[in-house]
């Protein structure tokens, strides 16, 4: 009876431990956000629209009646269909990208600029989503700074792909579709803006660990970041 | 008694399965992992390799261009050099960096590959090398001894620990090596002089952070809401705020700079605008909005629709020449063609009143320069920045050569090609190609 009872634990506990290592499980975002949707991209939503003033519930990836009447307002406001759900023009009135909606005409597709913002976005998206879009800009430039300059690779696969030089690279993350905020800012950065300054590096004083890096003199802090040469 | 019996031995088969299942993929995962890691080992060291047989290459080259006499074979040896140099940055960037990022030997063989550039440029222009450039060369020599030494000091262990340990070693002794890198100033980007931007040209007297503030509210006018945002330092200092529009969903993040007070940078953060006008009344939204702002002689170059903005870039006209250093660019919405973005930090930075003498060519003798052919559409002066930071005086003509769209700047003293740009028009707008990776085109090009 006693062995029963510790057989019978030990193989729950090992089917506990068989689940929970299958960590890698991921919501599939849904292509069209209502009432009852879960998930991260819901969470983006609503994290915007708090940060717009159209929502002050929380920001926990359930989408429910509170939401619903935040992107009701914002459709309102917006000159869209007043419907409480999130379809592709809201998505893109709000700047993110929902899962299975057609990428917005990539023309020229296969061109090497398309290329260079498409991974330029990735790597933002990697390193900067929730930062303010200003920081995620910044992010950009710095990765564009560094291929003019002769300390570094040359390219911008050159740069991103460095080894070492992007945790969020390192990791892996840099495959993680980006949405629509990280390509505006990889734009932006490509035509010109730098909130940085011609910074080269960029750390979170929080996880930064290297020494070295605290010593560079900064240009600015945006977000989590401090953008420093 | 025999149920009793299977009563134990049903459960403890089970837990045998699971284990020995769990056993195995362990086991499994183990050789995959190690697998990749010999993979990656195996990168690694051809990197390392190939970069210490380029830099070996450099070595050999450097010590014959000291002692060729023959132009063609001068012309030879740089190409060579070039590449290799070129070829072992491109290694040193695969392998992964130890210690502070940004590494001086990278600097260093990007300075050769660039400054053997330059020499081949000018040899194509007839100017051979000359005693100064020599020395240069000959201290680029020295510096190439010693990093070969330095490889040769770090031989790369076998064993298969190795995945660190391969590339410490031999990096330990890279590193410990004090190599005394050359600070070389040459007409190329990568220039000791052009490692900071220029800034000779940006004057004014420094204002304080309510100046700034006024200036400010006074450029974007009624209807913001203006806070206290990021200062920043550095090279260029900047007053930062956040403006909020009465009606709209986000805000501008707005940098003014300390020296003159101007406003260099604003940025939306917040909603993207849907699109509701037609893009040439925001192009002509555009247009009055620069002209509003007091600055005379700004002509849009060109518009790029991106998601529900316009962006429009401007260029400064001085007489008859378009001054490609001095741009702006500036974001109007499609929903209602108010402001949305400006950057203006290269035109406060190389703006000035320009000296510039007549070309020397005519425009008919400077289009027989360009290849036989090709069908100009259009010619116009311009004042383009070359790498070196100098402004070069070129005739500027577009051409169509075979359904596709090129921009060639022809020398106006010299009648020298000095660069070719593509331009690529899709229904966004124009897409203007030199080559991939970074800003490309002047109108796009950042100083900092």
């Amino acid at each position: 009876m006693h062995w029963k009872k510790i057989v019978s634990i030990v193989l729950i506990c090992m089917l506990v431990f068989l689940i929970a290592g299958c960590d890698y499980v991921r919501a599939v975002p849904a292509s069209v956000l209502h009432w009852g949707s879960r998930g991260d991209t819901v969470s983006e939503v609503q994290r915007r629209l708090k940060q717009w003033g159209y929502y002050d519930g929380a920001v926990d990836g359930v989408f429910g009646t509170g939401t619903s009447t935040a992107v009701k307002e914002f459709q309102r406001k917006n000159g869209l269909t007043a419907d409480g759900v999130v379809g592709d023009s809201t998505a893109a009135a709000l700047g993110i990208r929902l899962s299975g909606s057609s990428a917005g005409a990539s023309a020229g597709g296969g061109s090497s600029g398309e290329r260079d913002l498409e991974l330029l976005a990735r790597a933002v998206h990697a390193e900067a989503r929730g930062e303010p879009y200003t920081g995620q800009v910044a992010v950009a430039a710095v990765i564009l700074n560094r291929v003019e300059s002769p300390k570094f690779p040359n390219t911008i696969a050159g740069v991103v792909y460095q080894p070492g030089a992007f945790t969020a690279v390192s990791d892996g993350q840099i495959n993680l579709s980006h949405g629509d905020e990280a390509r505006r800012a990889a734009r932006d950065a490509l035509n010109g803006w730098d909130p940085s300054y011609g910074a080269l590096f960029y750390y979170n004083p929080v996880t930064a660990i290297d020494p070295w890096i605290f010593n560079l003199p900064i240009h600015v802090t945006i977000g989590k970041h401090v953008f420093c040469k | 008694m025999k149920q009793k019996w299977i009563q134990y031995a049903l459960p403890i088969l089970g837990a045998a399965v699971v284990l020995g299942g769990l056993v195995t993929w362990g086991i499994k995962e183990r050789q995959k992992q190690q697998d990749y890691k010999a993979y990656m080992d195996n990168l690694y060291s051809k990197s390392y390799y190939e970069l210490v047989g380029h830099v070996q290459n450099i070595q050999t080259d450097l010590e014959k261009l000291a002692i060729s006499g023959d132009p063609e074979q001068t012309w030879i040896l740089l190409s060579n050099v070039w590449r290799h140099a070129d070829s072992a940055q491109q290694n040193l960037g695969q392998l992964p960096e130890l210690g502070v990022p940004g590494s001086d030997m990278s600097k260093y063989l990007n300075q050769v590959s660039d400054f053997c550039q330059v020499l081949m440029d000018r040899l194509s222009q007839r100017q051979p090398i000359d005693v100064e450039n020599q020395e240069v060369l000959d201290t680029l020599l020295v510096s190439c001894v010693q990093v070969v030494d330095s490889f040769s000091a770090g031989q790369p262990p076998q064993g298969e620990d190795a995945l660190t340990t391969q590339i410490e070693a031999p990096y330990q002794a890279i590193q410990q090596t004090s190599i005394e890198y050359p600070h070389i100033i040459y007409d190329g980007p990568f220039s000791e002089t052009r490692l900071s931007p220029d800034l000779s040209h940006f004057k004014g007297e420094d204002v304080d952070a309510d100046t700034a503030q006024r200036r400010l509210t006074s450029f974007l006018g009624d209807g913001y809401t203006i806070e206290r945002g990021t200062d920043t330092q550095g090279d260029i200092a900047t007053w930062g705020f956040y403006a909020t529009p009465d009606d709209g969903d986000g805000r501008l993040y707005c940098s003014v700079s300390v020296t003159g007070g101007q406003v260099l940078t604003l940025l939306w953060d917040g909603a993207t605008p849907v699109s509701a006008m037609d893009e040439e009344a925001a192009y002509q939204a555009a247009i009055d909005l620069v002209a509003d702002k007091g600055l005379n002689g700004m002509v849009p170059q060109y518009r790029q629709r991106e998601e529900g903005m316009l962006l429009v870039t401007f260029a400064y006209q001085q007489g008859e020449v378009l001054c490609y250093a001095d741009q702006i660019k500036v974001q109007v919405s499609l929903a209602d063609g108010r402001l949305m973005g400006w950057e203006a930090t290269n035109y406060y930075l190389s703006h000035h009143r320009r000296d510039i003498p007549d070309p020397t060519l005519s425009p008919g003798q400077a289009e027989a320069m360009l290849r036989r052919g090709l069908a100009v559409m259009d010619r116009q002066l311009a004042l383009i920045p070359l790498e070196t930071g100098e402004e070069v005086l070129c005739y500027e003509f577009k051409i169509d050569n075979g359904g596709q769209t090129y921009l060639i700047y022809i020398n106006a003293d010299t009648g020298h090609e000095e660069e070719i740009f593509k331009l690529v028009e899709n229904e966004k707008g124009m897409l203007i190609i030199k080559n991939t990776g970074g800003r490309g085109h002047w109108a796009h090009k950042s100083q900092l």
